[in-house]
């Protein structure tokens, strides 16, 4: 059971702002059978984003939810081919969709996004995902984050 | 070596209040300082300062954009400055204690 595949991951895609990419993290988990209420988890993922914007300043967004919606603890990992605003950062390249079954009581996706917070102020990580060129790649890249759960 | 202790706490969860322990620490590190960073975010309170951390420290930082418990460090040399400020400019956190640009915490804030 993988936190993440090649399925939850695209790399230089164009989406246009905040929520063309939210819609995306929903459908791609649809389509990797993690999730049969896209709604419901957009909903989800948006609360969380008007409670606290998941830009963390560096270019990078992780928009997160424990939610009902989904059936695994997932990651995504999206790299745009162009920069969009996000909250207070108006340069964001790279996207960590977080989803946590509210099932699972174990707050996997806290331990994620604390091991992904650590990591991502190491400048040659972030050196790494910025130049990354396809699926395999970011797949080698970010599957240390499966050692989270 | 000196040794730097700090706070980080951040209200909107976790994921902030890590990044801005880690850039701290590691820029701290790489100038030779020996680091302890407490953080205080949604998953409680990790890598408590201890008494002997305290009294051991040549200087403190408080990286929040909440309140956390400062009474502890009266008598310290402290700055005070944001989450974001340290994950995004750690050099000038650090700028600031090469000069010694900082005051004597008296507390009663």
């Amino acid at each position: 059971m993988d936190l993440i595949n090649e399925n939850l991951i695209q790399i230089n895609v164009m989406l246009k702002d905040k929520n063309e990419v939210i819609n995306e993290l929903a459908e791609m988990l649809y389509n990797d059978e993690r999730t049969c209420n896209k709604e419901g988890l957009i909903q989800d993922i948006l609360k969380r984003e008007e409670e606290f914007s998941t830009s963390m300043g560096l270019g990078v967004a992780i928009p997160h939810a424990h939610t009902e919606h989904v059936n695994k603890p997932s990651l995504i990992f999206i790299k745009l081919s162009e920069a969009i605003s996000w909250g207070n950062d108006d340069n964001v390249e790279l996207i960590f969709g977080i989803a946590n079954p509210s099932t699972n009581i174990s707050n996997d996706h806290l331990k994620i996004l604390a091991e992904l917070a650590r990591k991502l102020m190491d400048d040659e990580f972030r050196g790494k995902l910025v130049s990354i060129e396809d699926k395999k790649e970011a797949l080698k890249i970010v599957s240390f984050l499966n050692n989270c759960i | 070596m000196k040794k730097i202790i700090g706070v980080c706490a951040c209200p909107a969860g976790i994921a902030h209040t890590y990044m801005a322990a880690e850039s701290l620490e590691r820029y701290g590190r790489k100038l030779g300082y020996e680091v302890k960073i407490e953080t205080n975010g949604a998953g409680g309170v990790e890598n408590r300062l201890d008494e002997d951390d305290i009294k051991n420290a040549d200087f403190v930082i408080i990286a929040a954009d909440t309140s956390v418990e400062t009474e502890r460090f009266i008598g310290k040399p402290l700055i005070e400055t944001s989450v974001s400020e340290a994950v995004r400019n750690a050099a000038n956190i650090f700028e600031k204690i090469a000069n010694k640009d900082v005051e004597i915490y008296k507390g009663g804030r």
